[in-house]
């Protein structure tokens, strides 16, 4: 009944008669797939696997044709999407078929918080997705603005975004919690002004990676042990270590997951027989049934020398091609030490080459893992021409690159690390209106890179002549220890942290207020939204106000008067917002009057 | 830039030079005009291959005769001097202008860059060398080796797998024989004739055969071999001959002659019929037209032992071992005639050229190559390194933190807590050293056994909190691609170990320039293995005829592979390298001596004797030294020439040349001369031991 080719383990769970661009044929929903095949034919013409799937829309059930429309993660751009329209076509239960598909995909694609029972739900939760999310509050309960609509639009991909800018930025974490948490600012108006900064972090592709930690893994520990239950945490960090240093395991899981066993299972396996390999060291035999112990004899195969050309590779490393033949072995030459002679010393390989094959993982370089596998592959074909030639011209680079003594050339050539600037307005907007004219700039850029190539810095000499100010600066200060210097110091304390997170919650009330405030009669008229958000702005900015003098007075009382100082600029900056507050209420009553 | 030495117009095509380069191409041309062998050994690193090859394309232009023959040892490095020789050409030309056009087919024609072997293997060198004049410069770069060099290309060993395969070579050969009789009996006729006539004269590429003496090239072929079915079974009888002697149960060591003698009763086969083996046998081939040689090379061995055993009587010798030594069990007996005297190979090349220039980063003690390779050189050069800052830290480090000392003297080397000191210190240095780090082990045992213990002390671990860990294994495929990966770790900044073998494939031919080596550990001195008889028999060979004790050339050859080791981390004066030499017995005068004078004039008195903590104190400030900014106005004059400092340096010259003054020579004397910070500008400290030849 079901015929289409099937990968192994799938068992088919629904099927449905349906129309796929106009040409009819069946939709298969299996245990780890979506497929759809047109009739007549056995190769699936369409599958998607379920964690390709974004979402699902369904036609309303007074419609007269039963549609199901999924948005599919595009293969080539994962944060792109693509959009399948099917349509069920059964002549008397369409409409039934399509609830049963719109269920299974919805149980699926958007796991429900616990579904024991659907064990694609389960191994994705437990394995596949074992770091906790940060427990940050991604989204408090919104205040109902008229903009609420908007958040339909935010993607899965700029939540997450979101919460790990929360997570690495405390600062920007206290502001959200003080302003969205508590209402005064929609989370949609707090992220609007923060779009760049989502930009530069998340989405930027020469965002540079964390990779993998150096060290090896030496063993996989339980994370909590009780009297009957031992629980560990497999992370794919993990996990991948492990495939790393017992390729065996590797292959074991590749042949049986999720084909004959669940990840969950598969992982259980592992640490059953998590003593497999200390009991290697001690000749225990291995228990027969044990799932690992088949795949452990390969390693012992792959200790074969990988005695062949290599092509694709830095001709100045290049060991393979020295001395063209081996003398030894053509009757000619002497051997003088039989232990330089390494075909006989193969006992401890499997150690040193552990080294390398951690070590170039940990690179991201691929070629220890290729080189293995594809050991019996001829060389010759994994290369077209092309490819070939282009290896060669690298080759012939390299070579004349090395060749040139660059301490003896003319031009040193500048080798200065590239510098990464995240908010390019910073430097280079604002005070540089004067020079308009393309001289002028090239003169100040001329006279720039004078002064950078030309600045040397004496390490020795300035501290030496520094240290002499430095000591005076430190005698002085510590010389005066009364009671009016602990004022000035702002250590790290209480008043430090409640004055800047004031400072930085003034900043974003008044961006949001100067970003939707007006002056009435001039410009375009304001919409309806921006007066009322205006509005409220000004009533926090009042409060705001108010808090902060209500401060400034306790300070003054304390006797902290230069403490108290530092409030006012902020208080100037809200007083110029209430001002303004102030003259488009007048002018708005003197409207509507 | 252009300048002169000595009416010598010397185009060299960069804009500054390093004093030493300007000193070695003096030196060089100075050899070039007298003629005769010369060594010249050059701190590594600092363009020997540049000067050299500028040097002599600009002699060229006044000597248009003289063709540069191009030695090296390695493919690669072969390919790195064909770039720097295009490099020099192009500049060379250019500057020559209207001038070049006729130079530029001749300069780039009568330049031959190739590996040793060919050089020095009679087998090989018969096809190729015999086209060049004799006043063809033939220069051997990287020539520290050379002596093994030529003992390998005079050296076979044959087994029973050789003596099978030279036996169903000779059945093809038959039937190859018995086919041409009836399809073309004329060509045999004709080989026949030719060799009536002498061998000279039987092809054009035997005219001239550098190692065979004259009087057997232009001696006419014995009789009983011209016929090539006589030919076929009298290689044979030797071989059945050679099988039978392969049939022994004991350790039999004997010399050619006697070989000869018994040879000669058994099979009645002369060594004047041997002698011809070799090339009445590729004559043969020429005849059969037979295009796949590789196929034949098991009776070519043969052929080649058989020319070699009848020619030479002394300096040789035949050791029959049933036994291999590492698996004293299994009864796989080998048949080696094993050359003792690297003169033999040198001989004929120093005889035919009238230039020979052997030149190193490492030939230090320079004498004993006199000696071995027994030549009187025309001149010896050994440049010191000018500096304006000491970019080298060696550290002898005799004993680790605990104070207990560390070397791999036999009695010692399995002890734990040498294990353990080595291992601290690489985990330790791997803490302060940037980048890349290289380690070099006596041996691949040495080194599998180390790794295991330092497996198991958990040791390893620490240092891949520090770096990544990368491998030389026996497997040269993928020692390559970990070398590959190690200088992607070096270049990502996260920094890399790599654990390789002394006189391995990495210690002879990669360079870990900049970031690739900050620092060399070098565990032990990298004794040869003594137990093999082979080499047991040429150090007696070496006392007796050359007077060099056993422990003198010991030493010495472990002393340039560990130089050859620490040289490889330093490529250019910008460059800095710490070399770590981890044993007590580095501290003794005897073997620090031996290390070339670039590097001992960095060794300090408070470089000596170090335990683990100190090297790794001094290391850390020796690294921050380095880390200064480093400008080009500070080493101009000093340790880099422009054109204005080099005319100086030439006027400066004049003036002292005039009032004859010996004080190159006393400065010269003064070996270990305590280069003060002062005195690191070692222009003048050059060693110059000139000896004109009679």
């Amino acid at each position: 009944m079901d015929k289409f080719k099937k990968e192994p383990g799938e068992i088919v769970q629904l099927r449905a008669e349906t129309k796929f661009a106009k040409e009819a044929g069946t939709l298969y929903c299996t245990n780890m797939r979506l497929v759809w095949v047109q009739s007549g034919k056995i190769e699936p013409s369409l599958h998607f696997h379920f964690s390709e799937i974004k979402t699902q829309f369904v036609s309303t059930s007074t419609s007269a044709k039963a549609l199901l429309r999924l948005s599919v993660k595009d293969e080539k751009d994962s944060n792109a999407t693509q959009d399948f329209l099917f349509e069920f076509s059964h002549m008397s239960n369409a409409r039934q078929d399509l609830n049963k598909f719109k269920e299974r995909i919805g149980q699926v694609v958007k796991p429900p918080p616990v579904s024991p029972n659907s064990p694609v739900a389960k191994s994705a939760s437990a394995v596949a997705k074992p770091v906790a999310k940060p427990q940050v509050p991604v989204a408090p309960p919104k205040p109902a603005t008229p903009k609420t609509f908007r958040n339909g639009t935010v993607t899965e991909e700029e939540v997450k975004q979101r919460v790990q800018l929360l997570s690495s930025n405390m600062e920007l974490k206290q502001l959200f919690d003080s302003l969205v948490g508590a209402g005064i600012i929609s989370e949609n108006d707090f992220w609007e002004s923060r779009k760049m900064m989502l930009k530069n972090d998340g989405m930027r592709p020469d965002r540079q990676h964390v990779g993998m930690p150096s060290i090896i893994l030496s063993d996989v520990r339980p994370t909590s042990e009780s009297i009957n239950a031992v629980r560990y945490r497999l992370t794919p960090s993990i996990i991948n270590q492990i495939f790393i240093q017992h390729p065996s395991v590797e292959r074991a899981y590749k042949d049986n997951v999720p084909g004959k066993l669940s990840e969950q299972e598969f992982w259980k396996k592992y640490v059953h027989s998590k003593y497999f390999y200390r009991d290697r060291n001690i000749h225990n035999p291995p228990p027969t049934d044990d799932l690992f112990s088949r795949y452990d004899t390969n390693d012992d195969s792959e200790i074969k020398l990988l005695k062949k050309k290599l092509m694709d590779i830095n001709p100045l490393v290049d060991l393979s091609s020295e001395g063209d033949e081996d003398n030894l072995s053509s009757g000619y030459g002497v051997l003088l030490d039989a232990n330089l002679n390494p075909e006989k010393l193969k006992n401890a390989l499997p150690l040193l080459r552990k080294f390398n094959r951690h070590s170039s993982l940990v690179l991201g370089s691929k070629d220890f893992i290729n080189a293995t596998d594809t050991v019996s592959a001829k060389d010759k074909d994994r290369y077209s021409t092309e490819q070939i030639e282009k290896i060669l011209k690298s080759n012939k680079r390299v070579l004349q690159e090395h060749a040139v003594m660059t301490d003896l050339e003319d031009q040193v050539p500048l080798d200065f690390p590239k510098l990464k600037i995240q908010d390019q307005k910073r430097y280079f907007e604002g005070h540089s209106q004067n020079i308009q004219r393309e001289e002028d700039k090239q003169i100040f850029i001329g006279f720039f890179q004078d002064e950078f190539t030309n600045w040397k810095c004496d390490f020795k000499n300035t501290t030496k002549t520094n240290n002499g100010v430095l000591d005076e600066i430190a005698s002085i200060s510590s010389s005066r220890n009364d009671k009016t210097q602990g004022e000035y110091q702002l250590n790290q304390n209480q008043f430090k942290q409640d004055l800047l997170s004031s400072f930085r919650k003034t900043n974003e009330l008044l961006r949001h207020f100067w970003a939707s405030s007006y002056t009435p009669g001039i410009g375009r008229p304001p919409t309806a939204f921006q007066k009322k958000k205006n509005r409220e702005m000004g009533t926090h900015i009042d409060n705001m106000y108010s808090e902060l003098e209500n401060w400034k007075n306790t300070l003054t009382k304390d006797g902290k008067i230069n403490q108290a100082s530092l409030i006012n600029s902020i208080m100037q900056s809200l007083h110029k917002a209430i001002e303004k507050r102030q003259e488009i209420n007048d002018h708005e009553i003197i409207g509507t009057d | 830039m252009k300048f002169k030495i000595d009416e010598l117009d010397v185009y060299f095509p960069y804009a500054y030079i390093y004093p030493e380069q300007y000193n070695y191409m003096v030196a060089l041309k100075k050899a070039l005009d007298a003629g005769g062998p010369c060594m010249l050994e050059m701190p590594s690193g600092t363009g020997k291959t540049v000067s050299l090859l500028s040097l002599i394309s600009s002699y060229q232009v006044v000597h248009p005769t003289a063709k540069l023959i191009y030695c090296s040892r390695t493919v690669p490095e072969i390919e790195q001097a064909m770039e720097e020789a295009r490099r020099v050409l192009t500049y060379r030309n250019a500057e020559l202008g209207e001038s070049a056009p006729k130079t530029l087919a001749l300069a780039m024609t009568s330049r031959l860059i190739f590996s040793y072997q060919y050089m020095l293997d009679p087998k090989i060198s018969s096809l190729v060398s015999s086209q060049f004049a004799s006043n063809s410069i033939v220069v051997f770069d990287e020539a520290h080796n050379i002596d093994n060099v030529c003992i390998n290309a005079l050296s076979i060993n044959i087994d029973n797998q050789t003596i099978e395969n030279a036996t169903k070579n000779l059945t093809k050969i038959n039937n190859g024989i018995e086919n041409l009789k009836k399809v073309d009996a004329e060509r045999l006729k004709n080989e026949y004739v030719k060799l009536v006539q002498g061998l000279a004269r039987s092809g054009d590429t035997m005219s001239a055969d550098p190692l065979l003496p004259n009087e057997v090239i232009n001696e006419v072929v014995p009789g009983n071999i011209r016929k090539a079915e006589h030919f076929v079974s009298v290689l044979r009888r030797f071989i059945d001959y050679l099988r039978s002697r392969l049939r022994t149960q004991m350790v039999v060591s004997e010399s050619p002659l006697s070989f000869l003698r018994s040879l000669s009763q058994l099979t009645t086969i002369s060594a004047k019929t041997l002698r011809f083996c070799s090339s009445r046998l590729s004559s043969l081939l020429r005849t059969l037209q037979i295009s796949d040689l590789n196929q034949f090379s098991s009776i070519s061995v043969i052929a080649d032992f058989a020319t070699l055993v009848g020619t030479y009587g002394n300096g040789f010798i035949i050791i029959i071992e049933p036994y291999d030594q590492k698996t004293p069990n299994q009864y796989d007996p080998i048949f080696q005639f094993c050359c003792l005297d690297a003169s033999i190979g040198m001989k004929p090349i120093f005889d035919k050229y009238k230039s020979v220039i052997i030149t190193s980063g490492t030939l230090s003690p320079i004498d004993i190559y006199q000696k071995i390779l027994n030549f009187r050189p025309s001149l010896v050069e050994q440049l010191s390194m000018s500096l304006h800052r000491s970019c080298i830290c060696p550290c002898i480090l005799t004993r680790g933190s605990d104070q207990i000392s560390v070397s791999t003297k036999f009695d010692v080397r399995a002890d734990t807590a040498v294990i353990r000191n080595y291992g601290a210190l690489l985990v330790e240095m791997s803490a302060i050293v940037p980048d890349g780090i290289i380690c070099f082990f006596t041996s691949y045992s040495y080194m599998e056994q180390i790794v295991s213990v330092w497996n198991e002390m958990g040791l390893l671990n620490n240092i891949l909190n520090n770096k990544l860990i990368f491998v030389e294994t026996s497997d040269a495929a993928e020692s390559a691609l970990a070398l590959q990966n190690y200088k992607k770790a070096c270049d990502s900044g996260r920094g890399a170990v790599l654990l390789s073998v002394a006189r391995g494939k990495v210690s002879e031919g990669i360079d870990f320039d900049n970031q690739y080596g900050r620092c060399v550990i070098l565990y032990g001195i990298p004794y040869i293995n003594t137990e093999s008889r082979v080499l047991r028999a040429r150090l007696e060979y070496q006392r007796d005829k050359y007077q060099i004790k056993e422990n003198e050339f010991l030493t010495f050859d472990a002393m340039r592979t560990a130089s050859q080791c620490v040289g490889r981390v330093i490529r250019g004066k910008s460059d800095y390298g710490i070399m770590i030499f981890a044993d007590k017995r580095y501290n003794r005068l005897d073997k620090r001596n031996k290390l070339p004078q670039w590097i001992l004039q960095f060794c300090q008195p408070q470089h000596l004797n170090l335990s683990t903590d100190m090297a790794v104190a001094l290391s850390r400030a020796f690294l921050k030294d380095m880390a200064q900014p480093y400008s080009r106005e500070e080493q101009l004059g000093k340790s880099l020439w422009n054109l204005q400092n080099l005319e100086k340096h030439q006027e400066k010259i004049a003036n002292t040349t005039n009032t004859t003054s010996p004080t190159t020579l006393l400065l010269g004397n003064g070996h270990a001369n305590g280069n003060g910070n002062g005195n690191l500008n070692g222009t003048t400290t050059t060693t110059t031991n000139t000896q004109l030849p009679k």
